[in-house]
């Protein structure tokens, strides 16, 4: 069945496309659950939909026009949380739920659209095309950059930004970084998993990583390694049993970290103390 | 860069709007000696701290370490070590002893380089130093709280060249045999490596018997000198607002 699905253009660009952004998702999960960012993730993810919908109104590439929007209100929710007095929660969700309406006010102006929004919402790795592969590739590789760069002053300021700081560290460049680094991940998904489920492929590979080991080294390993094996696993069963893949994928990786949660070797809610 | 004073602060004032923390504070801190801050709750003790290590700008007045700008001797020279109050990470933190110590060196690297042979064996001497070397393969989070206070001296150790640690209430928490013996080992840190100790600290009487000096805050400066001066001072009752024998504990309590 695997060497049939590989015949297929579409599939094997799916599985490229797929697997970039997997691995790009599950090396920034690393970061996003060590400095328990995932709900700026979900305010990243959602607000990347009002920026779809100026680029789709005002002509433009409606993923740069994402891209621009969602690093833009990442740094926004990253200014408010540090600097403002209301909660980082409230403002991530002030943030999300406006640029949400804004793209749903947009979208419903524009006549001819409105048959593409599921999969903006829910992806369609199906309709991966080359040019998507090279722009997945090239954010791939600006965000693979800035985290093998600067990998243990991220390391640093995740298990303690002020010491980090006295320590001489550049903290807000590096926070507003990971921050950028998300948006244009989560940019680079919208195709494979879309808008709403992005999100789940930058917690979940972690966080079953980290179920599966007390060691970070370990934890990014099993977290590349969950992240990968979702999106295989998720394509085949998706194929076979003719589902949306995003969803699939997702699921894959939920059913990865339920495992890690109740079997891992000293962490497992099931197997505690016996590793 | 002897005679220049380890700390020097120079009528430093903090407010937030209206509302005043540090009010004309001046001192100076010679090189070499253990210093305790103390003073009631909200007295701006851990506000002077943050001062000092250059996460609080003072809104008024001028902060000297070693004659600089505190900006140049952290980034620059990587002379300050820093252990917060109760520092947030959590238990479960995927560290190891050793990495916690690394990444107090993260500072002084810069970019791209990845922890040296030399980094590793100087975390594992610092780890020797708060007599913690056979944890270092140990998950952070499964050490007792005084344990991990004293990783996180070594972490400061760790910093690049340590002349002055900067601790903030080490020992809250912590059950009396570990506070001991944690300031036994700052002491001995001073000693031996010649360090400026500051440390904020809320139980006068342990603290009298380590610090060379103690300052009293409550706002304002009320008295700075060695611990005995203090402590027989009315400054400290006046800043505390109650009386000695309360801080101290009276002959005659319940106990007599």
């Amino acid at each position: 069945m695997i060497a049939e699905m590989l015949s297929f253009d579409f599939m094997r660009n799916a599985l490229m496309g797929g697997l970039m952004v997997c691995v790009l998702c599950s090396l920034l999960s690393f970061f996003v659950v060590l400095k328990r960012l995932s709900f700026i993730g979900v305010g990243i993810s959602h607000s990347a939909f009002g920026g779809l919908a100026i680029g789709v109104l005002l002509g433009f590439n409606p993923f740069i026009c994402a891209g621009i929007f969602s690093v833009l209100v990442a740094w926004g929710i990253g200014i408010t949380s540090q600097k403002g007095k209301l909660h980082e929660d409230t403002t991530i969700g002030i943030f999300f739920s406006a640029a949400m309406a804004l793209g749903v006010a947009l979208i419903s102006l524009s006549r001819e659209y409105k048959a593409d929004l599921f999969s903006l919402l829910f992806g369609n790795i199906l309709a991966i095309t080359q040019a998507d592969l090279w722009m997945v590739a090239i954010c791939g590789v600006g965000v693979a950059l800035f985290l093998f760069l600067f990998f243990k002053e991220l390391l640093a300021i995740s298990f303690d930004d002020e010491v980090a700081r006295v320590g001489g560290l550049p903290v807000d460049f590096l926070y507003y970084g990971l921050l950028t680094a998300m948006a244009i991940t989560v940019v680079a998904s919208i195709k494979v998993v879309g808008i709403i489920l992005v999100e789940a492929l930058l917690v979940i590979p972690a966080a079953t990583g980290f179920q599966m080991s007390k060691n970070y080294r370990w934890m990014l390993f099993f977290s590349l390694a969950s992240g990968a094996l979702s999106l295989f696993s998720g394509l085949i069963l998706s194929y076979w049993l003719d589902i949306a893949s995003g969803a699939t994928i997702v699921l894959c990786a939920s059913l990865l970290f339920v495992l890690a949660f109740l079997f891992s070797p000293g962490k497992g809610v099931l197997l505690r103390g016996r590793g | 860069m002897t005679g220049t004073p380890a700390i020097e602060l120079q009528n430093v004032w903090v407010t937030y709007g209206e509302h005043v923390v540090l009010e004309d504070i001046s001192f100076e801190v010679p090189p070499g000696r253990f210093v305790a801050i103390i003073g009631p709750n909200g007295a701006g003790k851990t506000t002077s701290l943050r001062v000092i290590v250059g996460l609080q700008p003072p809104t008024a007045g001028s902060v000297r370490l070693f004659g600089m700008e505190p900006s140049v001797t952290i980034r620059k020279h990587h002379f300050v070590g820093y252990v917060p109050q109760r520092s947030d990470f959590e238990r479960t933190s995927p560290f190891s002893v050793l990495d916690v110590v690394l990444l107090g060196k993260v500072g002084s690297i810069g970019p791209y380089r990845w922890f040296s042979r030399k980094d590793r064996e100087v975390a594992r001497l610092n780890l020797q130093r708060v007599e913690l070397l056979e944890y270092a393969d140990r998950p952070i989070g499964e050490l007792s709280g005084g344990q991990i206070q004293r990783v996180l001296i070594a972490r400061a150790l760790s910093c690049g060249d340590p002349r002055l640690l900067v601790l903030d209430e080490p020992t809250v928490g912590v059950d009396i045999p570990h506070q001991l013996g944690l300031y036994e080992i700052l002491v001995k840190l001073q000693r031996e490596m010649g360090l400026t100790i500051m440390v904020v600290s809320h139980d006068i009487a342990m603290i009298s018997n380590y610090a060379d000096d103690m300052i009293c805050l409550n706002r304002t400066m009320h008295v700075h000198g060695n611990p005995c001066e203090v402590m027989h001072s009315h400054s400290v009752e006046e800043a505390y607002r109650c009386e000695f024998d309360r801080l101290f504990g009276a002959p005659g309590g319940k106990c007599a």
